[in-house]
């Protein structure tokens, strides 16, 4: 298992996952993943889309009958329970709220199942609309909601009926950016605040680093990783994680001593303890433009192609190997397309070694 | 303008229409001459009186009525199921084995599907032989010519408008608010009951009053299996004109049938609308 | 008669004959259309044609009907210029149709020269009789035992979900009259015949309105019994089954006639009457049909023969009569009888 760690301590994690295999018909679309996620932490499942991360989330709510392995929740084989026995609860990707109730019936929906007296679920809902912000809107219908009102309609329904786990399929992708960003904070405050263990899918490496406690990078049915956000920033497990999360410079070469030699480009300085292995990955960001001449330059191109991404610039520099993408702050006397430049390593601990 | 061309035909389609209609009931106002089956004057409107006053056609009304509403319900109660299965059976070979067999019974023509019937519900033929060897029944159960066999052919006629109209309305509930309900700890039954069903009620609604008006319309299959004993407004209307040759008398009983079943399935798509606007699954995914 | 087969193809024909020749010179019609029960063209008088066709090169095209009734209507509606020349219908019904002067024309018997071989009784002013028919008992003799012999048999208990029975429009009310005239009543005074036939209910598997589905039904033995015209004997003979047929008096005789339609191509329309009239046609269509020839020369099947009822046994019931009450009856007939 690549990255597993130990987060849950001696009790019971509240979600552990192991040798959990799906295939549909020859295709894997999970294979031998498993993890544990300490009680009240929140995990993204992070990936491109078809690379089973909804395959899994599905599996944990009870809607995927997986071929092997066991899912766990607090201790609990879950496994082999129906959707609706599951201490699990799920916001769905675009939200399935019920268009023919109310958004009180939506919220109470779940509590008139568990035949909770009728006082009492009166009160949890309003609580529940209370904390998403909604009680004005209870006897709206779905349909006369806004986008991000419907989303946390969908939350509340599910929180209301306290899961041990709740779980989000891609629950930001149909909100505009601003919303977006609000929301996400939004979710994460208030799963912070209800200690609930949260299993959230995503494409988005930006929404998984802002939200989570722990990030499961996962490909073509596999976990790739499983790691704090920052580890899978800065040290990437594989080749995958690396290129998926933004490290668009891999260059093959070997180690020599302190310094990585990589044939056509250039030799750059390596961190002091890094481990074995063929291919270099580097950051644009981590890399800084110099004087053709300057001492600190690594290699030596001429600029191919410059886009502007906002506070930076995205240099392409074409040296005769290969060609490194570099970020640079634009500024007064930016680089121009053709002139001749070095490139410097901004800092050398941010040079990642991987096997291959 | 544009839009108002693109109307022309439409419009053309329904003048030909309202003037066929139009002049089949202003001959209502003539009346046959006695012995013959010529039509003449003078203009009076004896026949729509006589309607009114109930000449004759009002037990076949209340019959025809009774009997297409029987046969919609029956049709909704075998339909829905049937329609279920196909919308949501995770065989695409099923699904596609019977929509084929729907369809294929509105390939087959109605004068050959009365005859199989004969074949099929007559006291010597496939059922009741099928009973007979298995010892379920002593005697020929007698389905044919009276009003089991003519609904049992009915039924079988109606069933694909009906099904084929539910299996979209089914199919257009999301299955993801099925997986919500479950999800939120309602077992397969009750989430059937609280969100599937409610949610295509529209279209069950819609395929009632389409049963409903072919039902209302029924002809052949009373004429050919009902044994002289079923007999609907549309034979009904067919004996004033082509035994008692009392086209003007028809034509009022026509008029007064159009006006009737209008206003049935006015009733039945002032319900669709109100499920409509209760049960709609518009607007969301 | 009735079959529920629209002819489109025989339809389209006639349109198409129509449109070709649409004011030729009377006497050179290329072509005719008559209007006729689908069983009776194929049976017979599709061959006839052909021969009309090989002595005069006048092609006939044919149109077919459910019911005579039917046939009126569709007449009537196309009356300010029919397609049709010939009409095939019960004479009941050719009674009642007369009356259309603009429609229908009276026969030129000058013209139609074998009008004058043929029985009396089968020549009116507006139509001549094709071939004639009683309305008789045919049985399955595998499934009645006891020879039938009389009407009143079909009353007995051992006939008890046995019978096919002609509904009110289906050989004009006959059998309520034959039901009238056995109980004491007769066609002044119809109502022992409805009481008559209410006691039938038990016995009565169908009322039936199309006889082509009646001897499908009696070939299957869904029925045991058909109260029918000789050609039911004939066409279930034909298909393989054991029947026997009686003619008991009262034996209503009744003649399914051609009437002359108000065209353009009348003359060739009338060559073609009198051509079904000579000895040899009659031969064809009585023996095609089963049913009994016009012409005395002409002879049926002998075992269609063998059915047709003594002379004095024969009746013949008023059309007129007939024609004012038919709508009258089968309202009543419907209430009272085959609900």
């Amino acid at each position: 298992m690549i990255g597993e760690k130990e987060p849950g301590g001696i009790s019971a994690a509240g979600l552990e996952v192991s040798g959990l295999t799906k295939h549909y018909g020859a295709h894997a679309a999970i294979q031998q993943i498993g993890f544990r996620l300490e009680r009240g932490a929140l995990l993204t499942l992070l990936g491109p889309s078809g690379c089973g991360k909804t395959t899994l989330l599905r599996a944990i709510g009870g809607f995927v009958a997986a071929d092997a392995g066991r899912i766990l929740v607090e201790g609990q084989d879950i496994g082999a329970l129906p959707p609706e026995r599951r201490p699990t609860a799920t916001v769905f990707q675009g939200y399935a709220l019920f268009p023919h109730m109310s958004v009180a019936a939506n919220v109470a929906y779940g509590l008139k199942m568990q035949r909770i007296p009728r006082a009492e679920i009166a009160g949890r809902v309003r609580d529940a609309l209370a904390a998403v912000q909604l009680s004005a809107m209870a006897e709206r219908m779905p349909s006369q909601l806004s986008g991000g009102q419907q989303q946390r309609v969908a939350l509340a329904r599910c929180l209301v009926v306290r899961p041990r786990i709740l779980l989000l399929d891609e629950p930001f992708s149909a909100l505009d950016r601003n919303l977006r960003e609000e929301m996400q904070v939004e979710l994460r405050k208030l799963q912070q605040r209800l200690g609930i263990t949260t299993v959230v899918v995503t494409h988005d490496q930006q929404e998984a680093f802002i939200l989570s406690d722990w990030v499961a990078v996962m490909n073509a049915g596999r976990l790739h990783q499983f790691d704090r956000p920052a580890g899978v920033y800065d040290a990437p497990a594989t080749r995958f994680v690396a290129s998926f999360t933004g490290m668009t410079n891999l260059l093959e070469g070997q180690a020599e001593g302190q310094e990585f030699v990589v044939p056509g480009i250039g030799r750059f300085p390596l961190p002091a303890a890094a481990p074995p292995g063929s291919l270099l990955g580097l950051r644009p960001g981590a890399l800084r433009l110099v004087e053709p001449g300057d001492p600190a330059a690594c290699a030596v191109g001429e600029v191919g192609f410059v886009a502007m991404t906002g506070a930076e610039a995205l240099c392409e520099i074409a040296c005769p190997g290969g060609a490194l993408q570099v970020a640079v702050p634009r500024r007064p006397g930016a680089p121009v397309t053709g002139a001749r430049v070095g490139v410097a390593l901004a800092e050398p601990s941010q040079a990642v070694v991987l096997a291959a | 303008m544009k839009r108002n061309l693109v109307a022309l035909p439409a419009m053309v389609v329904l003048a030909v229409l309202a003037g066929a209609y139009g002049s089949f009931f202003a001959t209502g106002l003539l009346r046959q001459v006695p012995g013959t089956a010529s039509v003449a004057g003078p203009l009076s409107l004896d026949n729509y009186l006589r309607f009114l006053a109930g000449g004759g056609q009002v037990p076949v009304f209340l019959d025809t009525f009774g009997f297409a509403v029987l046969l919609t319900l029956i049709t909704a109660l075998i339909g829905y199921p049937l329609a279920y299965f196909i919308a949501r059976t995770e065989s695409r070979f099923l699904r596609v084995f019977f929509l084929a067999v729907l369809v294929a019974t509105f390939l087959s023509g109605s004068v050959t599907r009365a005859y199989g019937w004969m074949v099929i519900l007559g006291n010597r033929g496939l059922l009741n032989s099928l009973l007979l060897n298995a010892g379920l029944i002593e005697q020929p159960f007698r389905i044919l010519y009276r009003q089991l066999g003519v609904g049992i052919a009915l039924v079988h006629f109606l069933l694909p408008f009906f099904v084929l109209t539910v299996v979209g309305g089914i199919r257009n509930v999301p299955r993801a608010l099925e997986e919500a309900s479950r999800d939120l700890g309602c077992g397969p039954a009750r989430t059937f009951m609280r969100v599937t069903l409610p949610l295509s009620l529209p279209a069950v609604a819609e395929g009632m009053a389409l049963s409903l008006a072919l039902a209302l319309s029924a002809f052949l299959f009373p004429l050919m299996l009902g044994g002289g004993r079923v007999r609907l407004v549309a034979n009904y209307i067919y004996d004033q004109i082509f035994v008692a040759f009392d086209i003007p008398f028809a034509a009022v009983v026509s008029a007064g049938f159009l006006v009737c079943s209008c206003a049935a399935l006015l009733v039945m798509a002032g319900l669709q609308r109100l499920l409509l606007r209760r049960f709609a699954t518009g607007g969301l995914t | 008669m009735a079959e529920f087969i629209m002819g489109r193809r025989h339809l389209l024909g006639a349109s198409g004959g129509l449109l070709a020749a649409p004011s030729l010179a009377r006497a050179q019609a290329r072509d005719i259309t008559i209007q006729i029960w689908g069983t009776t063209w194929t049976s017979s008088v599709r061959t006839v044609a052909q021969r009309f066709e090989a002595a005069t090169g006048i092609k006939v095209n044919a149109v077919t009907q459910a019911t005579s009734g039917e046939g009126l209507v569709r007449l009537q509606s196309m009356r300010a210029a029919p397609t049709i020349d010939v009409w095939f219908t019960t004479a009941s019904v050719a009674e009642r149709a007369k009356t259309d002067a603009q429609l229908f024309l009276p026969l030129p018997m000058a013209a139609i020269s074998n009008a004058a071989q043929i029985e009396a009784g089968a020549r009116a002013s507006h139509w001549l009789g094709v071939y004639f028919y009683q309305l008789g008992i045919v049985w399955r003799t595998d499934q009645v035992r006891e020879p039938i012999a009389s009407w009143q048999d079909l009353w007995a208990p051992r006939f008890a979900q046995k019978l096919g029975v002609p509904t009110m429009n289906s050989y004009q009310a006959r059998m309520l009259l034959v039901a009238a005239t056995l109980n004491g009543g007769g066609i002044a005074n119809v109502e022992p015949g409805f009481e008559a036939l209410k006691r039938l209910k038990p016995n009565v598997v169908t009322w039936y309105s199309s006889d082509t589905t009646a001897r499908q039904a009696l070939a299957q033995g869904e029925l045991a019994v058909l109260v029918a015209p000789p050609a039911a004997l004939k066409r279930v003979t034909d298909a393989g089954v054991q029947a026997r047929m009686i003619s008991p008096p009262p034996s209503p005789m009744m003649y399914d006639s051609m009437m002359l339609v108000n065209t353009p191509k009348r003359e060739a329309a009338a060559r073609f009457i009198d051509f079904c009239l000579s000895k040899d046609m009659q031969d064809v269509i009585a023996q095609g049909q089963g049913m009994g020839p016009v012409h005395p020369g002409a002879s049926t099947l002998p075992e269609i023969a063998a059915t047709l009822p003594k002379p004095e046994d024969r009746v013949s019931y008023d059309d007129d009569i007939i024609n004012a009450n038919i709508g009258a009856w089968n309202e009543r007939f419907s209430r009272e009888v085959a609900s």
